[in-house]
């Protein structure tokens, strides 16, 4: 079986949220200051979120849920093959519908939707084929020039800021509700932590290493942005479409402040690492339903039914609105918590009757 | 190879290749779209925003290459530009008046520079700039002046230097703010603050012609630096002085070169270096507003050998202008220095308080300016 390494895999993870961190900020809150608490708090909750993944890696010798599910009965096995099915699918269609929402916003209707969810689904499905160690190098290489340009951006426009840090303020009607919005916003966003379930089973080495580098760096990558973002932009920064694109113009040098077409490339490009990885994810839940699925047919409906549904949303211009729904927060908490718990405890539930009746 | 291995690893290239045909397949038919290359495109470079009773009188400057020849396809000597007026009730319908007057579409990535009336309500700058805002392609670093009298008058201008006619405005602005003759106001300071109250500061722009007979020339002048308050133009004006004292108070103040006059004398001083260390303090009830500013001078060698001017002088001068600055914007309700930010930040409770009507309380923060001066 290919493997991916633990590194590759943390790539894997951090790309996925480095697409969410370019494409726009949740505006459910007053000001940068709330969501940059509600980022550190949510921080601390997902390390829980990542316990799951360790104890089925140290107890069930790193399985996938559904998978493992199987070791119970073959009805948990399809049940949580088709809810891990529909999770991916939701996953799968808000990425598509954010990319074609938000790339229309920059080139302004000049081609169909339709065909660009097609495109970009199509070039995912492509890497979704490839094997696990192949998506993470590309994510590697998106991350390494992801870092590059962020830090290009940063480093010529950290002369410019003036008093752009008294854009950090605490001046909210209601504080605590402007932090709880946020931890549910970037729990919502954080939906590439399921990757750390699926693709244990072809993982090098522990998840534990993996979830902690992931946790630490994803923190520091959206507090450094979020806040650079803020200086730079300051309210713009919260309705602006694409932040990082606009952050460019601040460079002091005369090259570098055109740069929002460089991240714009980067930006399409982590999108469709996203994609793929959860087209590879999603096919594995369909053969867990349908083990005589083909896996080229497993992948293609996986990009397949969430491209429809997106499509139909996007062509009626309806998307605005669920681009900035964050109320699937909980789907992103039961899935990694609650489900692979329930899944290991009726796996060991049925090991103790097995070790009863043979011992009676 | 097992048979049902060979099988499988067929499957996936056939697959692959399935998959590589959509892709193509997309990529061609993505293509059946909207033409837009450059020819059915009209590049706008400077837009003049005129406020009406019925709307907006916009005014564009569009590039258009006049060539001598085949050899030369734009000519230098010309200013390359097409004039288009179109009036409208918003903004944004104007640009899709012009593209449809032209029969292109306008690129507003181009756009270098736009210039507002005298009296354009800037309170709504969503609605003002929703042409920008909602077309990605412009860009943020825009410069934004305000005419003396009409944009209109400053755009319909042509100028023959340079490639094109909008170079000299946008070479004129950044020229004066570097100079610290003005501030530098460009889409972003606006956008920065959409949400938040609209003090702003902006320079101000005329056209004249200078020259004899037939060898008369457009000239640009910075006649001052407007003042906005809530979206309005106040009446007062900062000059070049005050203007150099202003960025001195935002702490973003650069090279500055003033006249001091001593027994006498008119000298010249070059200030440069300029620090300020700013910050707001409430004692006993009252708010002040803090700037030590540390900044060095430099005179020729004859002048500071005759003249004698002090360090002391020019820590009054630096002083006298910042105060005077202080006084036109801050205790006239624009908050150009950015009291409001510190007022956010550092008190927020008084700030949400105090919310609907910062003005007021922008106008009772008190400064407390102390200048420090080295002579090179």
């Amino acid at each position: 079986m290919n493997r991916i390494s633990q590194l590759q895999l943390f790539a894997v993870m951090l790309c996925g949220h480095a697409f969410s961190l370019m494409t726009f900020f949740p505006y459910t809150f007053d000001n940068p200051s709330e969501y940059m608490i509600g980022v550190l708090i949510s921080t601390f909750i997902e390390i829980f979120l990542a316990v799951p993944a360790v104890i089925i890696y140290k107890r069930f010798e790193g399985r996938d849920p559904c998978s493992l599910a199987g070791d119970s009965s073959r009805a948990l096995k399809i049940t949580a093959g088709i809810f891990y099915t529909f999770v991916f699918f939701y996953f799968a269609y808000r990425v598509t519908g954010n990319f074609v929402y938000f790339l229309d916003s920059v080139l302004s209707g000049y081609f169909p939707r339709a065909l660009v969810v097609v495109s970009v689904c199509a070039t995912a499905v492509y890497l979704g084929l490839m094997k696990p160690s192949v998506i993470g190098k590309t994510s590697g290489i998106m991350l390494a020039l992801f870092a590059l340009f962020t830090v290009l951006v940063i480093g010529s426009s950290f002369s410019s800021t003036g008093s752009g840090f008294l854009s950090f303020h605490l001046a909210s009607e209601n504080i605590s509700h402007g932090i709880g919005e946020a931890v549910k916003c970037e729990l919502l966003r954080n939906l590439d932590m399921l990757f750390l379930l699926f693709f244990l089973p072809k993982l090098k080495g522990s998840p534990v290493r993996v979830s902690a580098l992931y946790l630490g760096v994803k923190l520091i990558m959206v507090e450094l942005s979020v806040g650079f973002v803020t200086v730079m932009l300051g309210d713009f920064a919260m309705i602006s479409k694409l932040p990082f694109s606009s952050m460019a113009s601040y460079s002091t040098s005369s090259m570098i402040e055109r740069f929002d077409a460089a991240f714009m490339a980067v930006w399409v490009i982590l999108a469709i690492v996203r994609l793929g990885a959860v087209f590879h994810c999603s096919s594995d839940c369909i053969q867990a339903v349908i083990p005589k699925a083909d896996r080229t047919v497993s992948v293609v409906i996986s990009a397949a039914i969430p491209a429809a549904a997106a499509v139909y949303k996007l062509t009626n211009y309806e998307w605005e609105s669920t681009a900035y729904d964050m109320n699937g927060w909980l789907i992103t908490v039961t899935a990694l918590l609650f489900v692979p718990l329930m899944i290991s405890a009726f796996v060991l539930l049925r090991e103790r009757r097995s070790a009863d009746v043979r011992g009676a | 190879m097992s048979e049902v291995r060979k099988r499988a690893v067929r499957v996936g290239q056939l697959g692959r290749k399935y998959v590589l045909l959509i892709l193509a397949a997309a990529l061609v038919l993505a293509s059946f779209s909207d033409d837009h290359n450059i020819d059915s495109r009209l590049l706008v470079h400077a837009m003049g925003i005129d406020e009406t009773e019925n709307g907006y009188n916009v005014t564009f400057q569009v590039f258009r290459s006049t060539g001598s020849g085949s050899d030369i396809p734009i000519d230098i000597s010309m200013s390359n530009v097409q004039l288009i007026k179109v009036q409208a009730k918003t903004v944004t319908e104007a640009v899709e008046k012009c593209s449809s007057k032209l029969g292109r579409e306008a690129f507003l990535g181009h756009l270098q520079v736009v210039c507002f009336g005298n009296g354009t309500d800037y309170s709504d700058p969503e609605e003002l700039f929703s042409f920008a805002i909602k077309d990605k392609s412009v860009y943020l670093g825009v410069d934004i002046c305000q005419a003396e009298n009409k944009a209109e008058d400053i755009i319909m201008k042509e100028i023959k230097r340079g490639t094109m006619s909008s170079e000299n405005l946008v070479k004129a602005l950044k020229e004066n703010s570097q100079k610290g003759r003005t501030v530098e106001c460009t889409l972003l300071t606006f956008l920065s603050c959409i949400d938040s109250p609209k003090y702003t500061a902006m320079p101000v722009i005329s056209i004249s012609e200078q020259g004899k007979g037939d060898n008369k020339e457009p000239v640009i002048d910075i006649t001052g630096t407007a003042l906005i308050s809530e979206g309005k133009t106040l009446p007062q004006r900062l000059n070049g002085e005050q203007a150099y004292g202003l960025t001195l108070l935002k702490g973003d103040a650069q090279k500055f070169t003033s006249v001091i006059e001593k027994d006498g004398r008119e000298c010249d001083v070059r200030f440069e270096n300029a620090t300020t260390k700013r910050s707001l303090k409430l004692e006993n009830g009252r708010l002040y507003y803090c700037a030590d500013i540390d900044l060095t001078a430099a005179l020729s060698l004859d002048i500071k050998k005759h003249s004698g001017i002090t360090e002391r002088e020019l820590e009054d001068h630096i002083s006298r202008i910042t105060l005077e600055s202080w006084k036109l914007s801050e205790e006239n309700g624009c908050d150009a220095v950015g009291v409001w930010k510190y007022l956010r930040q550092r008190y927020p409770k008084l700030y949400l308080e105090n919310r609907e009507d910062l003005t007021l309380i922008i106008k009772s923060v008190s400064p407390r300016i102390t200048v420090s001066c080295e002579i090179e």
